[in-house]
């Protein structure tokens, strides 16, 4: 035998006898999705950061036995992950397309796909802006530095839907003023707490309370905002799991709506509400 | 062959096809019949465009500026200027999410430097300017590193040689030490490019994602991937064959393997 044939027999003995148990868990872990019965995958559209994390807490704290993992990102961007094999839990898209995708690649089964929430486009504006905007029909004014989501992005569709209704002097304007398109909300929303944009159209879910001394928010006439639906589903993998769809029903029943309900998104159906609570959109 | 001679080569050859697949893969799943088609459109062809002004002019600029540095750090390699070497070796394994967080810190319109910049008229974030300034940012310091290596290999008794016999530092530069160093120079000119082509993470955060003004062929890859994935294929594709270019270039050329 060759040196380097000797050598690679040696380590190859010496590695696998020190690490045989290593190696054993390493290749179970790589096998399968999911192993763990009581872990529980969401991918989620990242306007969801707040409301899924306070979901985390409540369920893990009702349920001690089950863990939440969260990955949270544009609804396009995980729809084609999911397309491409990753296979999470639960998916929760912030628009119908993305899920439209996964039914038309039967990856999900449209008979599962349920409505979760909704949400409405708030127009907001850095509060280093001089001078201070006061409307949303601002976004017209020559110079400023609008941000909104890219074209792909359920906030970007909804945002040019928005510029469209309300005119096509208003859509020239408002789109001349772009100066970028982010991947996802949350990076429209940093580039205007951040004093780098001037304005940007997020939803109105996304705006905190301790944002208010470097955002102001603007809203929009209802004419052409119309409320935009959240569409979830319980992946064909998952369907049997009894931790999952526990999660499910949390979610969709009493307790995770309430939440929704704190975060300001408008509920779909309160069977388990009482009806005065129903929409948290203003009429 | 005995057969643990064939397993070893078995081993060897799967390290191998770990870089090699997925490389294959995007030209195995680019549609080629629609490539003509796919070129001809307006993001794409901007994005290439755009792609190609900026990386050369960030490469010219970072030779401008780093040549001197190099040649600075190079003669003083046993001095204490050799730990200034350091803020180039941190910026180049930064990731370049840090570095657009750092550079819109430091250059942004809410900082100092930005400010200041302001008043003069000019403001960085948004702008073409700010997407050479982030490739220099992450590229530069490869071609620095690169010339660096070169200079302090010229000979220093060539360099003394000449002053003694009354060359002034200057001339001692451009007829001895550059022509000397110049495989390492344009080593490092065109790694730096390729660096400069391919960067991402510090453009979308620092200079933004804007067609024509600011998408650089790997922030179109990033948009387009969800909704038009040949579009995006065929841009990594060429991306691909210019890394190897110039790769292929580098190697057969500037003996790049006796290099690295």
């Amino acid at each position: 035998m060759t040196y380097p044939q000797e050598l690679f027999r040696r380590a190859a003995k010496v590695l696998i006898n020190k690490t045989r148990i290593l190696l054993c868990s390493l290749l179970l872990a790589g096998c399968e999705g999911n192993n763990d019965p009581s872990q529980i995958q969401v991918f989620a559209a990242s306007s969801l950061i707040e409301v899924g994390t306070a979901w985390k807490k409540d369920f893990e704290s009702q349920h001690p036995s089950a863990r939440i993992i969260y990955q949270f990102q544009g609804s396009q961007q995980l729809a084609l992950q999911i397309a491409e094999g990753a296979q999470p839990d639960i998916f929760l898209s912030a628009a119908s397309a993305p899920m439209q995708r996964l039914v038309e690649g039967n990856v999900v089964d449209e008979m599962s796909v349920f409505p979760l929430c909704m949400n409405r486009l708030l127009v907001i504006s850095s509060t280093q802006l001089t001078p201070i905007m006061d409307d949303w029909r601002e976004l017209m004014r020559p110079g400023l530095k609008l941000v909104i989501g890219v074209n792909e992005v359920p906030v970007g569709q909804a945002t040019l839907h928005m510029f469209k209704a309300a005119g096509t002097e208003f859509e020239t304007k408002a789109l001349a003023n772009v100066v970028s398109y982010e991947p996802n909300v949350k990076a429209v929303l940093s580039r205007v707490r951040l004093g780098e944009a001037d304005a940007g159209v997020v939803y109105q879910t996304d705006v905190r309370r301790e944002d208010a001394t470097l955002i102001r928010s603007h809203e929009l006439p209802v004419e052409i905002n119309p409320p935009t639906t959240y569409f979830g589903v319980l992946l064909p993998q998952a369907a049997k799991r009894e931790a999952v769809q526990s999660f499910l029903a949390y979610v969709r029943g009493e307790g995770g709506q309430k939440i929704l309900i704190n975060h300001s998104f408008g509920v779909i159906h309160g069977h388990e509400i009482p009806k005065t609570e129903i929409l948290n959109l203003k009429p | 062959m005995p057969l643990r001679h064939l397993l070893f080569y078995g081993v060897i050859v799967a390290v191998l096809l770990f870089w090699t697949t997925p490389l294959l893969a995007l030209l195995g799943r680019l549609d080629w019949a629609r490539v003509p088609e796919l070129c001809q459109r307006a993001e794409v062809q901007a994005a290439i465009r755009l792609s190609l002004t900026t990386s050369v002019v960030a490469t010219v600029i970072a030779t401008v500026i780093g040549l001197p540095l190099a040649w600075f750090l190079a003669e003083r390699r046993e001095t204490r200027w050799r730990h200034c070497e350091l803020v180039l070796d941190v910026s180049m394994v930064l990731p370049p999410t840090v570095v657009g967080l750092a550079l819109l810190m430091a250059l942004g319109r809410t900082s100092w430097l930005g400010q200041t910049l302001l008043v003069a008229g000019w403001q960085l974030p948004f702008t073409t300017a700010a997407v050479v300034v982030a490739q220099i940012f992450v590229a530069g310091p490869f071609l620095i590193k690169c010339a660096l290596g070169s200079f302090t290999q010229v000979s220093k008794e060539m360099q003394e040689a000449a002053s003694v016999m009354g060359a002034s530092s200057l001339r001692v530069f451009f007829t001895i030490t550059f022509p000397l160093a110049w495989s390492g120079i344009v080593t490092g000119i065109l790694t730096c490019w390729a660096r400069a082509l391919g960067e991402f993470g510090a453009t979308l955060l620092f200079a933004g994602n804007f067609p024509g003004k600011t998408q650089t062929m790997p922030l179109a890859i990033y948009q387009f991937m969800e909704q038009d994935l040949q579009a995006a294929l065929c841009l990594s594709v060429l991306l691909l064959g210019t890394a190897c270019l110039v790769l292929v270039f580098l190697r057969e050329k500037f003996s790049l393997w006796r290099r690295i």
